[in-house]
This record gives C-alpha cells, structure tokens and sequence, in this order.
C-alpha cells in the first residue's frame, strides 16, 4: 500500500512543477503583451477623440464668431432693435432677422440661435419662439460672450432637463455699439458621434464622457437607453479622473464588469473622457494561450502518471503477493497457496510454505467433524424445553391467569409464573407460605379470605371469591380465586389448589360504566332543554294522541305542567290537536319512520314558542327535546319591527338619505338622494357611484369643515353646499351629517334638495327689489307731481283772492258764493298738495338716524303744540322713555301728530294724554293713550291711509294726511304703528323702533 | 514575517472589540447617542432622501446622533419648531428663512440641499401655455412654499398681483385633470413629475429662465445651537451630507427608505423623485450642500424689489458658510 503511491507521488510532482513553471512564465508574459498593446489602443483613441473634440469646438465657437459678424446679420439685427416697441415695424424686422439667421439652424449647425439683449439678458429674438421673452443675464455663455467668442462648456440645462453646450459671440454695430449677444445651442448629437466613432474591429470598446456632476454626457456605447444621461455614474475610474487626473486602471465599468481603462481629465472643458474595454476581451488570445499551455501540461502530467504508476508495480508487485498469502492464511484460510512463479529466494520461500499450510489443513478438518455432531444433539434439547415453559408463560400472560397450589401440612406455597405476575412479584419476593400470601392481600379484604378459604377447609369443598391485593408499586389490582380442596387417603385436608384471575378491568369498566349512567341520568334531569318520551297513538293510520312517558324537570318548568307522566296530551293541553296539527303531524312522522326533525312552533293555550328537536328510539316512539324560544321569538319580531321602521324611514324620500363612507363609498342610498345625484340605482347598486367626485371643487373645503366637525362632536351643523350631475346641471343642497357607530366609521348623511326653494329665494329677491324700485319711482313722482303742481295752483290761488278782493260785492250774490268756492277749493288744493309734498319727504328726505333721547323729541312736539294744549286744557305725562336711534325731526314730528290727533279729536272732557314705552322684543313699544272721542274697530286700518277721514271737515279740521305720514316715519324707521280704541271711550296709538344699544335697566324694571 | 502576523492579529482583535458591540443587536440603548429631531418641510418622501439614508446607512449614528423626524404638511408652519427648540435642525424654503430672519427669528442656512430650485410652473400642453405673460387672467394654483416665487416671476415681467389669481389647493392630480385652475406651480419632482406620470402633456416654465435664481430645500438651525454646540451642529451637518452623496450614487435605493417612514409609499415613484432630483442636488459645481453669498444677496434683492421684503436685510444674517468649509477642508 505504500511503496507504490510513494514512488508514483515522486515522479508526478516532479513532472507537475516542471510543467508549471514553464506555462505561468508563458502566460504572464503573453498578458502582459496584451495589456500594453490595449492600453496603447485605449490611449490612441483618447488622444484622437480629444483632439477631435477640440477641433470640433473650436469650429462651432468660430462659427457663431462669423455669423455675429456677417453684415447682413449685423444690419437686421440693427433695424429689430432700433424699431419702436410693439410696432408692426418691429414686427417684420424680427421675422426678418429670424429668417437671416434661419439656415444655420436649418443645416444643422445650430439647434437653436438666439439674440439677446446685452443690458438685461433678455432674449429678443429666437429660431425657437418659445426661447422669446426668456432671461439669460446669469449665463456663463452671455456673460463671456459679450467680450468675445466662447463656447460653455457642457452644463446640465435644466429646461432641457438634459445636458447642453452653447456658443455665443458679441454682436457689434458698424459704430462699435454692442447690439447683443448672439448665442447658438449646439447639438450634442455631433459631440455624441464624434466620441461615439468607434474602429468595429473589437466588441466591447467604448468611449464616452462624464461631467463634474458625475452625468453621462454622451450616450455609452454598451448602454442602449437615453435615460443613462439622467443618470450619476461613480466608477473608480470616472471619480479617479474627475479629481482632475489621467491615467490607466483595471476596475469595474459602469455595468460591473471588470474592464481595462483609459481616463483623461480634459481641463478646456472640464470633462473627464474615458476609454475602455472589457477585460474578457483584451485578454481573450491570453486566455486561449493559458488555455493550451494548460491542455498540453494536463496531458504530459497524465502519460508521465502512467509511466510512474507502471514502473512501480513491477518492482512492488511479487512482495505484495507473498504479503497477501501470509496474511490470508493467518485469518484462518489454511487453504492458501502461495505463488511459487519467481526462481528467485521469493520462489523457495514460497514452496516451503505451501508444504507447511497443507498438512496443517488435514489436521484441522478432522477436529471439526467431530465437535459438529455433539454440540448437535445439546442444542435440539434445549429448544424444546425453552418452547414447552414460554407456551404455558405466554398462555398465562394473555389471559392474565395464574395459579397456586398450598401444601397444608407443610403450609408450602407454589405459584405458577402468571402469579407472579398478577401479584407484580418477582419469584424471590414471596415467602411461599400461607402468612405470606395474605400479605398480599388487600387489609380490608383479609378477613373475607380468610373466611373464605376456612370454610372450604372445614366443609371441604370448593372455594370462589373476589378480592383485592396490593402490589409491590402499591397499585391495587381485583382478583377472582377460585380454588378446590383435594384430600389424603385419610380423608384428611392435604392440598388447595386454586386459580387466580386479574378482573381489575373488568371491574374498572364496569365502574365506568355505573358514571356513565348516573352522568347521563344527570344531565337529564338538569339539563335546561325540555325532555319528554312519549308514545305516539293512531287512529285509522294517522297520529292522533300521544302518551307522556317520561319527562324531565325542565320540562315542567318550561311548559308550567305538572303531573304529566301516563297522561295524553289531550287530556294535559286541551284543544292542541286543534290549534296545533302540525305537532301530531311531525311526531307521527318521526315516531314512524324514525327520521328525526327539528322546528319551531307556537302553542297558543301555552302562549308559548317552543324550538323542538324530535327522534324516535323505536317504532311509534319519541323523543322531544325542546327550549322555550318566547324571548328570541319576541326579540326577533322587535328587530323586524325596527327594520320596517328604517326601512319606511329611509324609503319616505322625504328628504335624501345615505349611509357614506369617508373614502367615496355609499353604503346606502334612497331615491330622493340618488335623484339629487342624478344616478339611477342599477349603477348605484354596481358600486359605480362616489359621493365625492359629485361635489365640485369650490364646495370641498366646506365637505372637508363638516368631516372635521363629524370628527370631533359626532355630527355636523347643516350646512348648504352644491352637487354637480354628471350632465354638468348643479343643484343646491342642505345637507347635514352623524357619524354612525361602528368600526367601518360610517356616516349618515341628510340631504334635502333646496333648488325649488333657491329659486324662491332668488325670485323674492327679484321682487323686493322690483318693489323697492317701484316704491322709489312712485315717491319721486309724488314729490315731482305735488312739487310741480303747487306752481301753477299758486297762481290760482293768488288771482282768485285778488278777485275776491276788488270784486266782493260788486258782483252778484251768486258771483260771491262761487269765487268764494273757487278761493276755498284752491286753498285746500293747495293744503292737501303740501301734505303730498310732506308725505312723499318722509321717504325722499329723511335724514340719518342718531341716537336721540325720546324725551327731548317730546319736549320739542309739545312746544310745537303749545297753543293747542292751551287752549284746549289737555294734561299730557309721560313715563320713563328710552333713547331711541331716529331721524329726530321725523320723530318729532310723530309725536306731534299723535298728540295733535289726540287734543283734536277729544271729547267734552278735558283730554288726558299719557305717554309710555315698554321694552318688547328687541323693540320699543310706544303708546299714546288719550281719552278722546275714540272710533270703532272697522276704521282701525282706514285711518292710516293716506287723505282718508272719517269726520266731514266741518266737524273736525284737517287734510287726513297725519296718520298717513306717521305710518310712513315708522315704517323708514324699521317698526308698525295700530290703534286700539273703542268709541267715546278713548284710543291708544301704539308703535315700536328697533332697540339700538344697550337697554336701560331702569326701563326694564319700569315694566 | 513572524512580527507582522502577530501585529496584524493584535490589530484584528483590537478592531474586533470596539465593532462588535457598537453592532451588536442585543445592544439597544447606547447611552452615547445625542437626540436630535429635525422638522422636515414637506409629508415623508423622496425630497428628503439624503436624510432617510444617513439614518438608514448608520452615518448619524456613527456622529453619536439619534435622529428622529418630524412631518411637515401644508399648513405646517416649518420654521417655529426649530425657533421654540421642538426641532433642532429643519428643512426650509429660502424665502421663508430670509422673512423670517427680518422678523427677528434667530435661524440661518448651514447647507444647501437643492441647489436649484425644483419649482416651476406647469400647464396642459394644448392650453399653449408657454411663458408667465400668458398667466394674465387665470387662475394659478399655489401653496405657502412656492407663493414666493410666484410672486416674484411674475414682479420680475412687471405683472401686477391683481392680473392674475392664485388659488391654494392641495397638490392632486384629479384637480390638477379637472381644469378647473390651468396653471400650477408646484415642485418638479413632486406634483409635475405626478402628473406626467399619469400620461398628461405638460408645458414646463422654469422661474430659472425668468431671472429668478433661488435655492431650493435648505438646512437650517438656530444662531444658539452654532454658538453653544458648533461640534454637534459639524457633525449632524457632515451625517446629512454623506447620506445625500449617497442618495445620488444610489438613487433607486431610495424607494426602500422612504417606506421606512411612510409605509404607503410608492417604492419606484420615490425613485422617480429621487431621479429627476439628481441634478437640483448636485449642479457639477463645488460640492454636494455648497452655497455662495451672492445667490443670497441675490435673493434678498428679489423679495425686495417685489415687495415681499419691506426693509433691507443683511444677508450674512442668513446663513454660514463655517461648516461647510470645516467639512470640505478634510
């Protein structure tokens, strides 16, 4: 085993190392080749794609320098910026530099060519109209620009949301004026080939540029997506040349994958161009080198391995065969026979071995063949008294049997193996003598032994009994012994035999058994359900009456009957089979075909619902098991009731109601609200319909107030908001919300349709202000008409008193009597013209209200009444009186009416007048009370109509203006005015103002 | 070579015992951690990634910082936690902190998160929406954040408030797709980047291209804590700076983050955000977070100018350049 591997190991490795040395030194030398001739390659095509660059910048700053600078671009832009602003000739001077500069755009040269104002940056003119209008006064491009020609570098643009380059070059008058800058935005497209141009000889070379921002500003050539130039791009390479250097690497790509690079920091445009190929590629003829080199040393190692191996077997193998033989005969193979091939000392050693293994193997053969035949015979007889013992153990185990036999004289005990194991005994643990069997036995159960077994000794005969033992572990077993007494020649007691039967189980069971019963019987007559056992009774076939067999305790409870058992039904419930057939019906079913059933029932002499479960245990038997369900019965019909009730509550559609959830979900809607909504219910009921999205914008902040309210008190104040219908029509709602209670947060909203009302609101408005209108109109043409009238009336008056001057008495009588009605009816004319003119100036002249003390304006009437009150006696008091906010001339004026009325119209009394006011609803209520002549009720309205009298002029002067006029200042002053008054017995004038201000306390006491 | 070995494993031991407790899961409660809370702008999403990954990433921690946020939201006034102390550090809009400095408030820049501005105006393409003149008339959408700049573009072409009406609604592209306002002014990476989502066609106007140069998110704290704890204000500064560097190596990480803090989040929508956010953050000039005072003067100069601004302020009150150069000088 060991000398071979040994010899074989030795000459591999050394042909291994030597092979190896020889392949690495190889393949190093030719990577290392190959990692310079790439490097070589990257770098050529850095220098080329950095002069290209260069080139191709200076171009594009050369070109705008030469387009500032061409004439016809100069002249254009001249006549756009000297034209007058907003002037058409600005207009066409524009499209005309537009068109002047279009065809740089147009081939391509720009991408946009811009003119910009050199003072603010602004952008005048533009090939792209949306540039128009822009600011660019912060630009590098404009800022440098103005100096000279410059082109910015590549920069992040954000409207472009992209990378961007752009050339700019001052634009100078013929006098050296600067007239703007002009700016052209390059297209990075040709950047992109120009960095993109690539040999097509490799496959996974690339070269491309990063900005300081870490952005890809050409698209990589490995990277088909545009989005990459949104992109930041943190290589080791790309952060190693942005810290401004240059230089080669191996490292990861922009895609993970190792690569060899080429960075070069370009400080003219401060961007960082890197080139780059995979390194499975560059060094992919390495590879396939290292490959063969490794093929070829794999194969020399293998025919070198072969080599080795053969040579050392043929030197090891003869002693391995000696070694082998020896060994083989030494584990007992004494038929071995050595080789004796070689002539060699191996040879001879062989042979005499060959002969000493032969005569040893005769020897033994003999030895065997005798011992075979003796240990034969022992072993058979052993087997079959090992059978004979286990099959009576086994016989004994199973039936858990054992057995005893007692010598009395000796008083000798032998116990079978079984006994030994009902007792749970081990044999050496049992004393073998009577004494000690009774050990065994359980205490209380000696005595019973004892006596049982004495008595089969005295009467000698058999014995049987049951009884318990202890076992050693102290479990208690019961056995049953049954036993014989067998007597001597002598006739004399000499042995008791006996069997012994484990019946522990037996007993154990039938324990369980008696548990059970008494469980059941138990639960029976404590259960709370209703029990009855009855037996069903035909007549022609069909149930009829059933007997109560047997019931439990329940049962009487349940029902209230007592006394049941034997009894029929008929007798115990009486009328049953009448009011309920259905119960004989069911009964009969299951006590015949013994199916059982359950249902609910109600017994109406019981008043009584009952849910009853029927079986039948034989043959026109049952069994009713059954709960009083009056309770749930009477619950349920309340929660049907209630149901109605919502149902009926919702489904009036007196006003809109749904149940809403705050996401837009409606849970339940009735018509009224679905027609608000103007949805019809099959897409409502399709889950189509989200309250929110019909409430147009404007209203959401008022929906979004009453969800915040509802947050916080439960419900919200009603509130008026706006629906939008899908047709776009609007309608005017009054809605207002409770929050439900439950988990789903549910909100029950009340909605009432208010555009009929709306509509009336908008039409009383029209109205008011129609008659406010009107109103105004009639005023000024009562003031106009009576103010106009009075000119020409005047004169009438003026020219028939002159007549009647000079030509009373002149004339004839007659002549008299009528100048004197023509003086009189001008006079009046001109009377009732003054008090049109008065009335309409309540309304056209009235003057602000300020705060007035009532009792001044009171001082100031009877003042004006001074002479009337004298003459005619009258006593005017007055309470405490308020101050009021009023037109204090106007109300002056009302009080000297009133009290005027009030001394002209009295009795032959001397009239009493009394003043008062009275707080009353936020309002003063006034009242002039006099003891005048009075009137009746039918002129209460009258009196206040305007030139309205109710005496002839004889009797009591006047124009009937007075009243009119009062009615009028109380009205402008936001109040009513009445009377109350009997005939001859006196009239109280009451009218309110407005309170204004805080109220007197005095004045509340005061009533 | 016996030497270094055992030098080596010295050294792996020694690394060994300061690491495995810091990352031990059983360790919940390092005494040594500071808490801080920063009141965000803005709901939780993409627009504050860089903060989500120095959380997420364990670059505060490493600061001995405990970070909590707190949500912003439209009627969230974003400035007062940070003045009562609630909020150590928070996210502003510029216009807002320079109005709020004039009012006497004691806070001011530390670093810049959005370089550019990410507001601008948007409308349906067939509306022929394309410059601020054509605003005249119509109705503008508007919040608190981006009233300014509005207000300024439209000052800038000499457009008086009254032609034209700004309306406040939330940002939701159903409103947006009724109409019922034609011109919005919302983030790009936000709303505008929703709505083309959604498949509309949009014209973009940029306030950019109007004169209006303004920074975007900015990081603010109070004058108090840069004078009491500059250490603590360098280190929570330095945590936010690593994350968002990180956030623009790894934009399509951000999805993920952004549910840690809003689990309804859309994990390749904040990805969208983060994406079309990467050139606000990182304009390919000086470093992530860098401002220069004259963006500030000119800012300053605008919100006057319009009116915005009643008195002149001294813009050097704003901000501080002091952290930013203590982290970049390393």
């Amino acid at each position: 085993v060991k000398l071979t591997p040994r010899l074989t190991l030795i000459f591999i490795l050394y042909a291994a190392a030597l092979l190896s040395v020889v392949g690495v030194l190889a393949y190093s030398n030719g990577r290392e080749a190959l990692r310079s001739a790439t490097i070589s390659e990257l770098s050529a095509t850095a220098i080329e794609k950095q002069a290209a660059l260069s080139e191709w910048v200076e171009r594009k700053q050369l070109g705008i320098a030469l387009l500032a600078a061409e004439p016809a671009t100069i002249d254009s832009a001249a006549a756009l910026i000297g034209a007058p602003p907003g002037s058409a000739e600005k207009q066409g001077a524009h499209d005309k530099f537009v068109r002047q500069i279009q065809p740089r755009v147009d081939g391509g040269e720009f991408m946009t060519i811009m003119l910009i104002d050199p003072e603010t940056g602004e952008v005048i003119a533009a090939t792209d109209p949306s540039e128009e209008g822009k600011f660019k006064e912060d630009r590098p491009f404009f800022i440098s620009g103005k100096l000279g020609p410059y082109v910015q570098n590549v920069y992040y643009a954000l409207a472009l949301q992209g990378p961007a380059m752009t050339a700019a070059a001052p634009l100078k008058g013929p006098d050296g004026r600067a007239l703007g800058v002009l700016a052209g935005r390059i297209n990075l497209e040709e950047m992109n080939s120009i960095i993109n141009r690539r040999s097509g000889l490799r496959e996974t070379d690339d070269a491309f540029l990063v900005n300081t921002s870490n952005f890809f500003v050409t698209q990589p050539y490995l990277v088909a997506d545009p989005a990459v130039l949104k992109r930041e791009v943190h290589t080791e390479a790309v952060n190693r040349c942005l810290a401004q250097s240059s230089g080669t690497l191996e490292a990861d790509d922009y895609r993970g994958i190792p690569a060899l690079v080429v960075y070069r920091w370009l400080p003219e445009q401060k961007l960082c161009l890197l080139a780059k190929m995979d390194q499975t590629e560059a060094y992919a003829p390495a590879r396939a080198f290292g490959g063969a080199v490794a093929a070829i040393s794999a194969l020399a190692l293998l025919v070198a391995a072969v080599l080795a191996v053969a040579l050392a077997r043929s030197l090891t193998r003869p002693i391995l065969a000696l070694q082998d033989g020896v060994a083989r005969f030494g584990r007992g193979e004494l038929d071995t026979k050595l080789p004796e091939t070689a002539r060699d000392e191996l040879g001879a050693l062989a042979h005499e071995f060959n002969k000493m293994a032969a005569s040893l193997l005769e020897k033994d053969a003999e030895l065997r063949a005798y011992a075979g035949t003796l240990e034969q015979k022992v072993q058979e007889r052993t087997k079959q008294l090992q059978e004979s013992h286990a099959q009576l153990l086994r016989a004994e185990q199973i039936g858990q049997i054992g057995s005893w036999e007692w010598n009395i004289p000796e008083d000798h005990v032998v116990w079978s193996d079984g006994l030994y194991q009902v007792f749970g005994l081990k044999p050496q643990a049992f004393g073998a003598t009577s004494g000690a069997y009774l050990k065994q036995v359980h205490p209380q159960d000696r005595e019973f032994v004892q006596q049982s077994v004495g008595k089969a000794l005295l009467e000698r005969g058999t014995f049987e009994y049951e009884s318990r033992i202890i076992r050693p572990n102290e479990q208690i077993r019961t056995i049953f012994t049954r036993g014989e007494l067998l007597l001597d020649q002598d006739g004399e007691p000499a042995r008791m035999i006996a069997v012994v039967l484990d019946t522990t189980q037996r007993q154990q069971a039938l324990q369980a058994l008696r548990e059970s019963e008494e469980r059941y019987r138990s639960l029976f007559e404590n259960m709370l359900s209703g029990y009855a056992y009855c037996q069903m009774l035909f007549e022609d076939g069909k149930p009829h009456d059933f007997i109560y067999l047997e019931i439990n305790k329940a049962f009487a409870k349940l029902t209230g009957l007592n006394d049941v058992t034997g009894k029929r039904v008929s007798e115990v419930i009486p009328g049953v089979q009448e009011s309920n057939p259905e119960l004989f019906q069911i009964y009969g079913r299951v006590a015949q075909t013994g199916e059982p059933e359950s249902f609910e029932t109600h017994i109406p002499s019981l008043g009584i619902w009952f849910s009853i479960s029927v079986y039948s245990p034989k043959q026109d038997y049952f069994v009713a098991v059954f709960d009083n369900i009056t309770e749930r019965k009477h619950a349920e019909e309340a929660l049907r009731l209630e149901n109605e009730r919502f149902v009926r509550f919702v489904d009036s559609n007196i006003v809109g109601i749904a149940i809403a959830e705050a996401d837009g979900r409606i849970a339940l809607a009735n018509d009224y609200y679905l027609n608000i909504l103007g949805v019809n219910r099959q897409d409502f009921l399709d889950d189509k319909v989200d309250w929110r999205k019909f409430t147009p914008p404007e209203w959401l902040l008022a929906d979004e107030k009453a969800l915040r309210e509802l947050g916080e008190r439960g419900i919200c104040e009603p509130y008026e908001k706006e629906y939008v219908r899908a047709d776009g029509t609007r309608v005017p709602v009054y809605i207002a919300d409770a929050m439900l209670p439950g988990p789903e947060e549910q909100i029950a909203a009340f909605i009432l349709d208010i555009s009929a009302r709306k509509r009336a609101e908008a039409d009383i408005l029209r109205i008011t202000e129609e008659l406010r209108r009107s109103n105004a109109e009639l005023e000024q043409f009562a003031y106009v008409a009576s103010h106009d009238l009075q000119e020409p009336l005047r004169m009438v008056a003026s020219y028939t008193k002159l007549l009647q001057k000079r030509y009373q008495g002149r004339l004839d009588a007659d002549a008299d009597e009528f100048i004197h009605y023509v003086v009189d009816g001008a006079t009046r004319m001109q009377q009732l013209i003054n008090s049109l003119l008065d009335y309409s100036r309540v309304g056209t002249r009235g003057r602000d209200f300020v705060s007035t003390p009532s009792e001044k304006i009171i001082q100031e009437a009877l003042a004006n009444l001074e002479v009337a009150i004298e003459e005619s006696g009258a006593k005017i008091t007055c309470d405490l009186l308020p101050t009021v906010s009023a037109d204090a001339t106007q109300l002056t004026q009302l009080f000297q009416n009133l009290i005027g009325n009030a001394i002209r119209f009295r009795s032959e009394k001397p009239p009493e007048i009394h003043i008062s006011a009275a707080h009353r609803d936020d309002n003063w209520l006034f009242s002039v009370r006099d003891n005048g002549i009075g009137m009746e009720s039918q002129y209460f309205d009258r009196i206040f109509v305007i030139f309205q009298r109710l005496h002839t002029r004889a009797e009591y002067a006047g124009t009937g203006i007075g009243l009119a006029i009062c009615k009028k200042i109380v009205e402008r002053h936001g109040g009513r005015i009445w009377v109350e008054s009997e005939l001859d017995k006196g009239s109280t004038f009451f009218f309110t103002l407005p309170v204004q201000g805080r109220v007197d306390i005095r004045m509340i006491k005061g009533n | 070579m016996m030497k270094i070995h055992l030098g080596l494993q010295r050294i792996i031991v020694l690394i060994l015992a300061f690491v495995v407790p810091a990352c031990s899961p059983g360790v919940t409660s390092t005494p040594a951690l500071t808490p801080i809370t920063v009141q965000l702008s803005w709901f939780h999403q993409a627009e504050f990634a860089g903060f989500y990954a120095a959380d997420q990433l364990g670059y505060f921690r490493e600061e001995g910082l405990q970070v909590s946020f707190v949500e912003g939201g439209p009627e969230v006034d974003f400035i007062a936690p940070v003045v009562n102390g609630t909020a150590q550090f928070g996210v502003a809009q510029p216009p807002n902190l320079i109005l709020a400095r004039a009012d006497g408030k004691p806070v001011r820049t530390i670093a810049i998160i959005y370089r550019r501005s990410p507001i601008v105006f948007f409308s349906h393409a067939d509306l022929g929406i394309t410059r601020p003149q054509d605003f005249v008339g119509k109705k503008i959408r508007s919040a608190i954040t981006l009233d300014l700049t509005l207000r300024a573009t439209m000052a800038r072409l000499g457009i008086q408030p009254d032609q034209y009406e700004i309306v406040y609604l939330p940002g939701d592209v159903s409103l947006f797709a009724s109409r019922e306002v034609p011109v919005w002014v919302g983030f790009i990476n936000v709303i505008a980047l929703d709505v083309q989502r959604a498949g509309y066609e949009i014209n973009i106007i940029y306030p950019d291209d109007y004169g209006i140069h303004f920074y975007g998110d900015v990081l603010i704290t109070t004058d108090d804590l840069i004078a009491q704890n500059p250490d603590l204000v360098r280190r929570f500064t330095r945590a936010v700076l690593r994350g968002w560097t990180n956030a623009q190596e790894n934009p399509e990480t951000i999805g993920k983050f952004v549910q840690k803090y809003n689990a309804d989040a859309d994990e390749t929508l904040e990805n969208a955000r983060m994406i079309a956010s990467l050139p606000l953050v990182n304009t390919g000039e000086d470093y992530i977070g860098w401002m220069k005072p004259e963006v500030w003067a000119v800012m300053e100069q605008t919100l006057r100018e319009q009116g915005v601004l009643s008195q002149a302020l001294d813009v050097e009150q704003v901000y501080t350049t002091q952290f930013l150069e203590e982290i970049y000088k390393k």
